[in-house]
């Protein structure tokens, strides 16, 4: 079973990693990102911490923009072009094709991360006033990678019962809302309401919470988190993403492709 | 035929190139004219958004920073940028003070622990003779964030003294900072030279050249360097004022120049603007600097 999730993997990470759309996206990244170097300029004080904030930004949100946007073709696509008859044809499970699409895609992001967070500490290392190596962007760049292969999941969930645009739209709301959950948990813990008490809890508890990646704030105070927080994060990413990867499952094992 | 073929090419040269020429020239022209209006409509519509509270919404979503999405740091830094952009106007307006204090209310309620716009925002917003208020909350904010730090109150004595007058509180906040770790040994020496002489413009350029001897950030250097400019025209304006009133009491007639107060001997030279502008004697005996808007009320003696 590992072996046939393997090979989609690797033949997922192959596609995605010819897609031409994902090397327009990290040349802007990388022009965003190295532009990060001027805008410091721009700054009086503190001119390192503009670009290690500007820069992760720039890798979170080109981060969001690839994942969310390989995440929402990865059944389409094989599902248009028909070759979904001929995997599905062979010994594989559909769980496992699930399993391996999301997979290759994660090793997609991992390696445009890594890329992206690499170029970012060269910048920050090299930068006249006040630059040095600040290992925090990789600890940050990893709690980014984090969500990216949640909002994977989620992509991958939603683009196994709809289109690929209305994937978008969910995968993008989500985004949105998994930043708002602590208020959310705030508004219920005001409100003198039941429904509304209750209600906020369920969405802070249903929703998923992409705060708990969010480090990069931290770097610029040389605040990495620590390794509690870091396995916790990584515990629930864990949970959370096998939950998301067992409906897409559960959904894909229903769809009818005749 | 070839004659005239070559006298149209000739013509075609001395209209093309010249018309291409205006053109280029016209199209600059137009551009500067754009630029200008939309600088004008800009500072129109920045305005009325101030008047109608329309540019709070920035406010509003700091106030609430999940709203930033996990972007916090980077917005706070967006908005600073902005703030230095607006403080290094040369020629700040009322506006732009106001502006300047809502950027960086904003940039620190995005990121709380980002120490430079309290300090260096704070000392900015004490330039204007009309936001000392403004630029004590902020170091109060930034007092709150960084209890133990003694730039805080020192530049909040700063601010009573030089932009509000109230020498005591002044004083009593120098004191405070001198007994927080890391503070110069010169603050007690400053605070009580606060407390005992007040308004003298000596004491006052002679607190500043410590302050500026000792201060390690540039920006901040630059500030203080503007105000002891500041000053050094007050002192001036002071000493040229009481001169005129000598050569009143002496001559029974108002002079005509300044320089007539070194004629007089009632001077021994005219004091040199420092910001390279010159002093006017106006009409009714008072005395003015030609580079500076208004004078340092806070170290005129109340009569």
């Amino acid at each position: 079973m590992t072996g046939r999730i393997f090979s989609i993997a690797s033949n997922t990470f192959r596609e995605t990693i010819r897609n031409k759309i994902l090397y327009a996206i990290i040349a802007f990244a990388f022009f965003v990102i190295g532009m990060t170097f001027f805008l410091a300029d721009l700054s009086v004080g503190d001119f390192a911490r503009i670009i290690a904030d500007i820069g992760l930004a720039s890798i979170h949100v080109f981060g969001v923009i690839m994942a969310i946007f390989l995440g929402i073709t990865l059944i389409s696509n094989e599902v248009d072009r028909k070759t979904i008859y001929i995997i599905l044809s062979k010994p594989v499970r559909r769980h496992e094709f699930i399993f391996g699409k999301a997979f290759g895609l994660s090793i997609t992001l991992a390696l445009t991360t890594l890329a992206m967070a690499t170029v970012l500490f060269a910048i920050h290392m090299v930068y006249k006033l006040g630059g040095r190596p600040e290992p925090g962007i990789f600890v940050a760049s990893i709690g980014i990678y984090m969500e990216l292969i949640l909002l994977t999941c989620l992509a991958t969930f939603f683009s196994t019962f709809t289109t690929p645009v209305l994937s978008g739209i969910f995968t993008i709301s989500l985004f949105v809302l998994g930043h708002l959950t602590g208020y959310f948990h705030s508004i219920a813990g005001q409100s003198k309401v039941a429904a509304v008490k209750w209600g906020g809890r369920a969405l802070f508890y249903l929703l998923p919470n992409l705060e708990v990646f969010n480090w990069k704030n931290d770097v610029a105070y040389e605040q990495l988190p620590s390794a509690s927080i870091f396995g916790l994060a990584v515990g629930y990413l864990f949970c959370y993403a096998a939950c998301i990867l067992a409906f897409s499952c559960f959904l894909f094992a229903r769809k009818d492709f005749k | 035929m070839r004659i005239a073929n070559t006298n149209f090419a000739c013509v075609k040269k001395l209209i093309v190139w010249p018309l291409v020429l205006l053109l280029a020239a016209l199209s600059g022209v137009l551009l500067s004219h754009i630029v200008d209006k939309r600088s004008f409509l800009d500072r129109q519509r920045l305005a009325s958004m101030e008047a109608s509270g329309a540019g709070n919404l920035m406010t509003g979503i700091s106030l609430r920073p999940e709203f930033a999405l996990g972007f916090r740091n980077a917005m706070a830094d967006i908005v600073w940028l902005q703030a230095v952009q607006v403080a290094g106007n040369m020629k700040m307006t009322h506006g732009d003070y106001s502006r300047l204090y809502s950027l960086l209310d904003v940039a620190t309620n995005f990121d709380p622990r980002f120490d430079v716009p309290y300090l260096l925002g704070g000392l900015i917003l004490g330039e204007s003779p009309d936001h000392g208020a403004e630029a004590l909350r902020i170091l109060d904010r930034g007092s709150a964030q960084f209890p133990d730090d003694w730039q805080y109150p020192f530049y909040k004595g700063y601010t009573l003294y030089f932009n509000i007058g109230d020498y005591a509180a002044a004083g009593e906040e120098m004191a405070r900072a001198s007994r927080l770790p890391g503070s110069s040994p010169y603050l007690p020496s400053l605070a009580s030279r606060m407390l005992a002489e007040g308004n003298e413009p000596e004491t006052a350029i002679r607190l500043l050249a410590s302050i500026i001897e000792k201060e390690t950030d540039d920006s901040r250097r630059l500030a203080l360097e503007r105000r002891m400019r500041e000053v050094l025209v007050e002192r001036d304006l002071q000493m040229l004022e009481r001169a005129v009133e000598a050569y009143h009491k002496a001559t029974g007639a108002k002079p005509l120049q300044l320089r007539d107060l070194v004629v007089a001997g009632i001077l021994p030279v005219i004091p040199v603007e420092p910001n390279g502008g010159n002093y006017i004697l106006e009409q009714g005996g008072g005395v003015r600097s030609d580079q500076v808007a208004r004078r340092l009320h806070v170290l005129q003696k109340k009569r």
